[in-house]
């Protein structure tokens, strides 16, 4: 069976813009600290405007903070 | 923690208490000791408590710019009243067979009993709610 995962470079990104604190970006994108946490542990997708302004925030494309890799069995059992 | 989670702190804390008070009322009615008729009133006292120290608990923010909730709340919110729904209906179910099971086709129930049932319904309908959205964020949904 197919899995999609989203895998995300926020952490990176937070450290790299002068080590933000999660509570941070929260504040400068919108949303509480609990869903940047779940974003980044990637147990949460965000919308499209949400990451949007994420990426706005780090000044950076969309693509690298996001990437979307879709899973297969096969590539689970290598 | 967030508002939300907050508020489905509180609400749970002050349903508990509620359920324990709703079902110490038949008790105290029951039993004729002077302990037993008191208990609903010290968990009425207790509720009445944690209704005014969860309005202190909400005032204190993360952050001052931090928003009250956002996208991810709203869908735990609707899952959460999903959940509720549904525990509804199964104990509205269960309200309507369990007394007639009970007391049989032709039996006699005290109509006071009526309005306890409802409350507990009410509280274990909160309850759901407020357990279902903490149990979201515990899993990090």
């Amino acid at each position: 069976m197919a899995t999609n995962e989203l895998k995300n470079q926020i952490r990176k990104l937070r450290f790299e813009n002068g080590e933000m604190t999660q509570q941070q970006l929260a504040d400068k994108v919108g949303v509480t600290r609990q869903t940047i946490l779940a974003i980044e542990a990637g147990k949460y997708a965000p919308s499209l405007p949400l990451a949007f302004r994420i990426a706005r925030a780090f000044a950076v494309p969309l693509e690298s903070i996001f990437q979307y890799e879709l899973q297969t069995d096969s590539d689970n059992k290598q | 923690m967030n508002k939300t989670q907050k508020g489905a702190m509180a609400v749970m804390v002050i349903s508990i208490l509620l359920l324990v008070f709703s079902m110490t009322i038949p008790l105290a009615w029951l039993y004729k000791v002077p302990v037993l008729r008191i208990l609903p009133l010290v968990f009425l006292v207790l509720s009445y408590i944690a209704m005014g120290l969860s309005i202190i608990f909400f005032r204190k923010k993360q952050s001052p710019g931090e928003v009250d909730f956002d996208e991810r709340d709203r869908i735990i919110k609707r899952k959460a009243i999903l959940a509720s729904y549904i525990t509804l209906w199964i104990l509205v179910f269960l309200g309507c067979t369990i007394p007639f099971m009970i007391t049989d086709q032709c039996g006699i129930m005290p109509v006071s009993l009526l309005p306890i049932v409802l409350f507990i319904m009410f509280i274990i309908v909160m309850l759901v709610y407020s357990l279902t959205i903490l149990m979201q964020y515990g899993r990090g949904e």
